[in-house]
């Protein structure tokens, strides 16, 4: 008994191009919608570690437009780890430059900072907050906000990447470009350490 | 009677919420410069070469069928289900887009750990 081999028709070159230019389509349309719903947390996490609006912003936009340049033909699920292991780059050297500008400054005789000497009385912070901040919320925000400063690196980011941002524990070790182990660590860790600087 | 658990759930859910809020209530001002790099990124991502742009890629497309053709009948042969062109080419990455894989510095104590136990493991 003989089988039968049904060959399809193959398919033309242009066919195969349109299909190609579709899935592209489709592929930067799934990564608007990706950063679209990532942009505005990815922004307070950064504002958080920097502690400046627009340095901030300028972390965003390098790590959307790097992810965007480097990783868009990657699979989606991989996006949002990728992205913050890019946004986490570019805060670290953030930090870095920071430091490296205020111990320039420090060292130049005769200057303070790069807005002139700061007004002791104008950066204190208010402990009553603003009227918005009496709110429940926003007063435990803010109160975080100071105890994760007093945190390590390593922990802050934890804390921000699994807390706020959702990212499970394999997601945040790739963020973090560390192993999951030392992910679960780090997290107990900052859960404790802040819980025990806001007195819970 | 709360438990330290509980206690530390009900922590993670008051601080996410916290944030939560803070997000929503982001200025239009700070959204719409949001909106404005997302559309750079975008721009970006629409400038990366496209392989059917090219005049190769008749050339490329063939070239594609005859290598994973290769791969298919190497792998048939091994068997190992190891995809040797993914790792390679996940690792090429990695190597081009110069994202620092700090492991190393972060973690020492876990790497030392793993080698003594791969070397102990090994046999």
């Amino acid at each position: 008994m003989t089988g039968s081999v049904t060959l399809s028709a193959p398919m033309p070159l242009s066919s195969g191009r349109d299909k190609a230019r579709e899935m592209a389509v489709d592929r930067e349309r799934q990564l608007e919608r990706f950063l679209a719903g990532i942009e505005r947390r990815a922004y307070r996490i950064a504002q958080l570690s920097l502690r400046d609006p627009d340095e901030a912003q300028d972390a965003v936009q390098d790590a959307m437009i790097r992810l965007a340049r480097n990783y868009a033909g990657h699979p989606a699920e991989q996006w949002r780890p990728l992205f913050y292991r890019i946004l986490r780059n570019r805060i670290t050297d953030g930090q870095r430059r920071r430091r490296v500008r205020q111990g320039v400054i420090a060292w130049w005789p005769g200057t303070a900072t790069d807005d002139g000497p700061a007004d002791p009385v104008e950066n204190a912070v208010d402990p009553a907050g603003t009227p918005e901040q009496q709110l429940e919320g926003g007063q435990l925000l803010q109160r975080i906000e100071r105890a994760l400063a007093e945190l390590s690196g390593r922990q802050r980011e934890v804390f921000m990447l699994r807390n706020f941002e959702g990212l499970d524990v394999a997601q945040t070790a790739i963020a973090m470009g560390c192993s999951e182990g030392s992910v679960k660590t780090h997290y107990f860790r900052a859960v404790h350490a802040l819980q025990q600087a806001l007195g819970e | 009677m709360t438990t330290m658990n509980e206690r530390m759930k009900d922590f993670e859910r008051r601080s996410r919420a916290a944030f939560d809020d803070s997000v929503a209530a982001l200025d239009g001002q700070t959204r719409a410069r949001l909106a404005q790099a997302r559309e750079l990124a975008l721009a970006e991502a629409q400038r990366r070469p496209r392989p059917w742009q090219s005049a190769w890629f008749p050339a490329g497309a063939a070239a594609a069928a005859a290598l994973m053709a290769l791969l298919l009948w190497n792998g048939g042969e091994s068997g190992s289900g190891v995809e040797p062109s993914i790792v390679a080419l996940e690792e090429l990455d990695i190597v081009t887009t110069g994202e620092d894989l700090d492991m190393f510095d972060e973690d020492p104590g876990f790497y030392a750990w793993a080698t003594s136990e791969l070397a102990d493991g090994v046999g």
